[in-house]
């Protein structure tokens, strides 16, 4: 038996309603319980899918949450990578540069105020972004742009932290190249996110 | 999955070695594939099957391909040129341990204590 469209719209309903709410993840989702109540015996597609939940329902919220976690795991991994490329390695070089060059005219702390407020307006342009297109369009929220979004909102937190603190700053060196490191991971992450985003699109065709 | 633990850390190679002799595949024609082929004594379940192919296609192993097939999306797995690669390491490891667990298990009499 070929499930018909609207029966493939009632699965994807189903799922969304047990907490699958990804596009990526619900789509392979339907299509595996899909193939599953196709196989199953008996015409009748609304018993067979009923029955198919009452069994499998917990399995497949365990299964979500699995997608969601390697989808984090595999965003993060991407961003580390890039974080250990030449061309990062090269920004944080440029970035020191400019900082002690700048230190000519101005003092220390407003010197690291020009970088940081360029690396806020790199971090921030993907984010906006993202909340931009997944606010219009509900449908295109994906796994694993959510979940490195997410996760890269509390790393960038736990970066900035010591940077508030200028009291543990005893060695200027050591502030301008955190700060420095700071572009780096800005750059780092623009990449990571439209790389994952591009990934998407191709995929799933916008 | 039977017996997961003796499997688990297998699966990767097993998903690899089908993709490297069907082409491209999707989730469910992996499950059925892996239980046709042991006689239904392996079971993959969707939660080990898609994060571990999430991880391959991640780690650049994999390629991913979707296409609207019977009214709905589907996403078919294949292995890259460095997944083809790295299919033929891990099944020769996959031997060597097999080989080794045989001795280990099945042990041939060592013929310098034999009396």
């Amino acid at each position: 038996m070929k499930l018909t469209e609207k029966q493939i719209a009632h699965i994807d309903v189903a799922l969304k309603d047990i907490g699958v709410a990804y596009r990526d993840i619900r789509q392979e989702m339907t299509d595996h319980v899909a193939t599953t109540v196709e196989e199953m015996d008996g015409d009748n597609f609304y018993a067979n899918f009923r029955h198919y939940m009452q069994l499998h329902k917990k399995e497949l919220k365990a299964t979500y949450y699995r997608f969601v976690r390697t989808a984090k795991i595999n965003a993060l991994k991407l961003l580390l990578h890039k974080m250990l490329t030449l061309q990062t390695a090269l920004i944080i070089a440029i970035a020191f540069t400019v900082i002690r060059l700048l230190e000519n005219y101005y003092d220390i702390n407003d010197s690291a105020f020009v970088i940081k407020s360029i690396n806020a307006v790199i971090v921030a342009v993907p984010m906006l972004y993202y909340f931009l297109t997944s606010s219009l369009f509900r449908s295109k929220r994906f796994s694993g742009l959510d979940k490195f979004l997410s996760a890269l909102t509390g790393l960038t937190f736990l970066f900035i932290l010591p940077l508030r603190n200028e009291g543990i700053w005893s060695n200027q060196v050591l502030f301008e190249l955190y700060n420095a490191i700071g572009s780096g991971f800005a750059i780092a992450f623009f990449n990571s996110f439209f790389e994952i985003n591009k990934k998407y699109r191709l995929q799933y065709h916008g | 999955m039977k017996n997961s633990q003796l499997y688990k850390g297998s699966l990767n190679t097993i998903i690899m070695k089908l993709l490297e002799e069907n082409g491209r595949m999707y989730g469910y024609e992996i499950t059925q594939k892996v239980k046709l082929i042991t006689k239904g004594e392996l079971n993959i379940t969707e939660g080990a099957l898609y994060p571990a192919l999430h991880k391959l296609e991640a780690d650049g192993l994999l390629d991913v391909e979707v296409e609207k097939v019977d009214n709905r999306m589907r996403k078919y797995y294949k292995l890259t040129e460095s997944g083809e690669k790295e299919t033929v390491n891990r099944l020769n490891e996959l031997e060597e341990f097999i080989k080794n667990m045989q001795s280990l298990v099945n042990p041939s009499p060592n013929p310098d204590l034999q009396f």
